[in-house]
């Protein structure tokens, strides 16, 4: 087994006397994509900042291949890509020579990628940056970060500007990065949809801390919808466990529960004498069960 | 390296019309250089015996203009370094801030050594004693000093609007003329290269350091500006006073003892030696402040149009009320300080008298040059903005005399007539920003120059 891109333990952020996280612990495998979520402010840029050695942690630590993020060298630096939220091109240079600049930085480059996305997303080489849409000018800066193929691909929610034809192939061509099994994405997205049909691994920040971490079916599994009907007693009496919420009607409630078993189920039954039915929720309606 | 030359070659060729200015560039300084050698000017006929003067004169200019072509190919360099220097992303390419450093400087020495050779040629036949060498190491310390200062000239000029434009565009012709006073004195360092090898080392401390050295600091500062925070208030906001907050106009003594602090440090270093002329005359520059501020007016007022049932000729009224009031606070302080200095240097009466309606005019004119622009910086307001400069410059030297100290040297009737025109001249700002801003639209006055220049 091939050791973890990166490591983080017990990492804490505080800008000056506001937390913004605390106590986060993860890895990042090879192979693994990660999808971000949490709320504006929940600490996603930051979280993704401290990982890329931007800023250092109030406490605790991260690693990247092995070396403190905050003091990388260059030979691990060659082997990350980063996607910021706003991109960060020159305005003055052509779509081609921005290309070329920051071609000129690495040794490992593949052109022949390079020249297929530019195809495949119509960007046009000799236009001035300035002059190119918010969505053109984010095609291109993720263009830049697979330019050399990096190993860790870190992207700050990266389609937001992107039409969905774009978000499409930008979707499509993540995947092709990690499908041989060697490479991380990590990226951060409001549009849950995206990430769950892309990453295989969820981080759920909330209030500053990890809320979850871990395969998405597992998650999906683990929080799931259940309808109670045909109850003994008034099921506004009872205390549903593990409810994150409880929707309440005349003989009859909806919950969303986690960490959901075959245990869980019996206790339930038992404690309201119900009938449940289960059913399974996208990601998007667990995130806002988690949230509410 | 690869990093390094690529990025000395994208200073060179960013745009088209930094490509041809390149070309323009080494075909002058080729053409001149050639013609240094078989045809030098300085001997005057030597080799040209019977050529016609004008030739001659080509040939003595034309390397010089080549270099400063070639030095304009590059004024995108401050820009393209800033937004490669300050972006994230640099932090994750392998071996960047060196490379930016490294280039940049490259870039100022490359044009400081074709100078300096360009130098030598022009000097190699000059009828005097002074060593090559001494000409090749002279003018390339002045000019490798003189060009960086010229790429901070640069920035100032494409990341400021209004009157620091044009502040930062005549620092840029003090750059291209001031190295001929300094190449003609062949001993020493010039004050000029230590200028631009300090700017360089600080450039290179915040570029490689700065990240670390801004945690340092906050870490010493962090129990300072927490107590700070807790005895200031938070904001400038308080109830009632929206406007102010929308405008920036909430905090006049900001600028009123920003603007102190430089005039009495250089007050108390020059103290025996500046004229009282010159003082008059650095004074009068800080009224410009007003046009630098209320430039940006028109842009801000928007959100005030959006949110007030007010009319654009009522906006105007209230933005005009808010930055008087906003800009009497640094007028003040900038009369208590010269009337201070004036008596200090012993200034005349009829002299320091003239003096306090002079500033209180630039004060007033350049607030409503500001306030007309609402259309960005465009020929007409850069040209309103050196007659203006201009006149406030003549009528300091009438009023400060430029010699002496005798009372009997000021010409009132001058002075006045001078202070009446300055006067005028607010008036019919005034009247042009009235005008214009009844008829401001927001799509226009967003985007100043600066900004497309920027881009």
């Amino acid at each position: 087994m091939q050791p973890p891109y990166v490591v983080a333990h017990d990492l804490t952020k505080a800008f000056d006397s506001k937390s913004v996280l605390s106590g986060v612990s993860f890895e990042v495998r090879p192979g693994d994509v990660i999808g971000v979520l949490g709320k504006n402010g929940a600490g996603k840029t930051t979280l993704l900042e401290l990982v890329l050695g931007f800023t250092p942690p109030s406490s605790g630590r991260v690693e990247i291949l092995g070396h403190e993020s905050y003091r990388l060298p260059g030979a691990v630096k060659t082997r990350v890509g980063f996607v910021p939220q706003q991109d960060e091109l020159v305005n003055q240079l052509t779509a081609g020579d921005q290309l070329k600049l920051i071609r000129s930085f690495y040794r490992t480059w593949d052109d022949a990628l390079v020249a297929r996305l530019v195809a495949t997303w119509d960007i046009d080489l000799r236009q001035r940056v300035k002059n190119m849409s918010v969505g053109q000018r984010q095609k291109l800066s993720i263009v830049i970060a697979l330019g050399h193929r990096p190993d860790l691909l870190i992207l700050d929610e990266p389609v937001a500007s992107l039409d969905p034809l774009a978000r499409r192939h930008f979707l499509e061509q993540i995947v092709e990065i990690a499908a041989d099994g060697n490479r991380s994405v990590v990226l951060s997205s409001h549009i849950v949809s995206d990430i769950e049909r892309l990453a295989n691994k969820i981080w759920i920040l909330k209030d500053g801390r990890l809320h979850w971490a871990g395969d998405v079916d597992d998650l999906k599994d683990s929080v799931v919808r259940v309808h109670l009907h045909g109850a003994r007693l008034p099921l506004r009496d009872v205390r549903i466990p593990n409810a994150l919420s409880v929707d309440y009607g005349d003989t009859y409630a909806t919950a969303i529960v986690h960490d959901w078993s075959a245990a869980l189920e019996a206790e339930i039954a038992g404690l309201t004498g119900a009938q449940l039915e289960v059913e399974g929720l996208t990601l998007e309606d667990i995130f806002l069960a988690m949230h509410r | 390296m690869r990093a390094v030359l690529r990025l000395i070659w994208t200073y060179f060729t960013a745009t088209p019309l930094m490509r041809g200015l390149v070309v323009l560039g080494l075909v002058c300084a080729g053409i001149g250089m050639v013609g240094y050698l078989y045809y030098p000017p300085w001997t005057l006929g030597t080799g040209m015996r019977g050529t016609a003067l004008w030739l001659q004169a080509l040939i003595l200019w034309a390397p010089w203009l080549g270099l400063i072509l070639l030095f304009f190919a590059t004024s995108l360099l401050p820009v393209i370094v800033e937004r490669l220097a300050l972006g994230r992303s640099i932090l994750v390419l392998p071996g960047a801030r060196i490379a930016l450093l490294v280039s940049a400087v490259a870039t100022a020495g490359l044009i400081a050594l074709l100078t300096a050779f360009t130098g030598v040629l022009a000097f190699f036949y000059y009828p005097n004693e002074i060593k090559p060498e001494h000409v090749f190491s002279r003018i390339l310390f002045v000019v490798f000093g003189d060009v960086s200062i010229m790429y901070v000239a640069l920035w100032i000029v494409a990341k400021t609007r209004g009157i620091w434009l044009l502040i930062g565009s005549l620092l840029i012709a003090f750059g291209i003329v001031a190295p001929l006073g300094l190449i003609g004195r062949p001993e020493g360092v010039p004050a000029m290269a230590w200028v631009g090898i300090g700017g360089w080392l600080a450039f290179a401390t915040l570029l490689l350091f700065g990240g670390r050295l801004k945690q340092k600091l906050a870490r010493s500062l962090g129990t300072a500006a927490r107590l700070a925070r807790r005895k200031l208030p938070d904001t400038a906001y308080t109830s009632g006073a929206e406007l102010d907050l929308l405008l920036s106009t909430s905090r006049p003594w900001v600028v009123a003892l920003g603007q102190a602090v430089p005039i009495v440090v250089t007050a108390w270093l020059f103290r025996q030696a500046v004229n009282h002329v010159v003082w008059l005359f650095f004074l009068t520059l800080f009224t410009a402040i007003s046009g630098a501020i209320t430039s940006t007016a028109a842009a801000r007022a928007r959100v005030l149009w959006l949110h007030n049932a007010w009319t654009r000729a009522e906006l105007f009224h209230r933005v005009e009320i808010a930055f008087l009031r906003y800009n009497a606070y640094p007028l003040g302080v900038l009369l208590l300080l010269y009337v201070g200095i004036g008596s200090y240097l012993e200034l005349p009466t009829p002299r320091l008298a003239f003096g306090v309606p002079l500033l209180a005019l630039g004060g007033v004119a350049s607030l409503y040059l500001g306030l007309m622009m609402t259309r960005g910086l465009g020929w007409f307001e850069a040209t309103l903005g050196v007659v203006t400069m201009g006149l406030l410059m003549t009528t300091a030297v009438t009023i400060g005399g430029v010699g002496g100290l005798e009372p009997l040297d000021l010409d009132p009737i001058t002075a006045i007539e001078l202070e009446v025109a300055l006067a005028a001249l607010a008036l019919i700002y005034r009247a042009i920003a009235s005008t214009r801003w009844n008829a401001l639209d927001w799509m226009v006055c967003r985007n100043g120059p600066a900004a497309r220049l920027a881009d």
